[in-house]
């Protein structure tokens, strides 16, 4: 779990250029060094072994091990990479994604995507919202109870006012949103929370329409 | 659920109630909060049996130090503490240190040794080290 939470990273990055240009600068640096130590103790490595499976001088791991370095080169991380036989990941990413990360809140990726390729700046992700509120905050619940989603969009009332307009519904057991609104105490801010996440809903979520949804019942 | 972090920070309450060590860290200038806010949520994510230096240092027993390289002042920001004796897991903060030109701070550590005493003595308390303010 971490320290730091999404509101305190939020205000930190709203701060301005610099502020957040020191919080990747802070974080990179102290990422990359203790990953590698903690991968390395993890496999039982000393450095001059990880060292020698990557070709390079102890010195080399030494200072990358060290969070005050802060000049390392893809060519290095690759081939510590390799030696510790991991993934590496060199990617931008939007500050909501970011701020999300670090504070270790639960967040949808739908890998590689338009957006993924061309990352909104932090001007048009603050100008949308995103970064005020989390993208699946309000899910947690539902992430945290590994509930599968069912969800289906109503486009007007449903029967006999059992559902709001334009609310989100369900059916089938379980029923997602029933849990999600005993947890949240009320329906319609589980029909607020949901609304930005339309757009994610035809993928995931197995959308039907209204007539669909009235021929089930 | 989340799982909780392998090492939790406590703070120094002396005797008169004060809590000198969350005092001293919230006087910090921003930027300096946020290195030591930083270093200290990864060293909570691994078991203290991984800290390593420079961010972590053993002294003479039984202080250690945590420390950050405060990158707009070039310059070192430490704090000596110890681990919780009746507590796996605790690291009490005992003095805090964010001048710029300290390299041997010995009345730094004379000072952490002191309230450590004062601790074992039961004249002196602990609190919840408080990283990030709440929202009113």
């Amino acid at each position: 779990m971490s320290l730091l939470s999404r509101n305190g990273l939020r205000n930190r990055i709203r701060r301005g250029r610099e502020a957040r240009a020191r919080l990747v600068e802070s974080n990179l640096e102290k990422g990359i060094a203790f990953q590698i130590r903690a991968t390395r103790d993890r496999q039982g490595m000393t450095q001059a072994e990880l060292a020698e499976t990557a070709g390079m001088g102890q010195n080399n791991v030494s200072r990358l091990e060290s969070p005050e370095y802060g000049k390392h080169t893809m060519s290095s991380l690759k081939r510590i990479a390799d030696a510790l036989d991991v993934a590496l990941v060199v990617r931008f990413v939007p500050w909501s994604q970011y701020i999300d990360w670090l504070s270790g809140t639960p967040r949808f990726d739908r890998g590689l995507t338009a957006d993924a390729l061309a990352v909104p700046s932090f001007e048009d992700e603050e100008g949308a919202g995103l970064i005020e509120e989390g993208q699946l905050q309000n899910l947690i619940p539902q992430i945290l109870l590994g509930v599968s989603i069912d969800v289906q969009l109503s486009v007007g009332t449903v029967r006999n006012n059992t559902y709001f307009t334009g609310m989100p519904i369900t059916y089938g057991q379980p029923q997602p949103l029933q849990i999600l609104a005993n947890l949240s105490g009320s329906s319609e801010s589980v029909s607020a929370s949901l609304t930005p996440f339309q757009s994610y809903i035809p993928i995931a979520m197995n959308p039907t329409t209204y007539e669909e949804i009235h021929a089930r019942q | 659920m989340d799982k909780p972090t392998v090492c939790m920070f406590a703070g120094y309450v002396s005797e008169a109630g004060g809590r000198l060590i969350q005092d001293w860290y919230d006087g910090l200038p921003e930027e300096e909060r946020d290195e030591v806010k930083d270093t200290l949520n990864y060293l909570a994510s691994l078991p203290p049996a991984q800290w390593r230096r420079p961010e972590f240092d053993k002294l003479d027993p039984p202080l250690h130090e945590i420390g950050c390289k405060a990158n707009a002042k070039n310059h070192w920001i430490r704090i000596y503490g110890v681990f919780d004796k009746n507590q796996r897991g605790r690291f009490i903060f005992l003095y805090g240190n964010g001048g710029k030109k300290v390299k041997n701070d010995k009345p730094g550590k004379r000072n952490a040794l002191a309230r450590l005493s004062l601790l074992e003595q039961g004249k002196a308390r602990t609190h919840e080290f408080v990283i990030e303010k709440r929202p009113a």
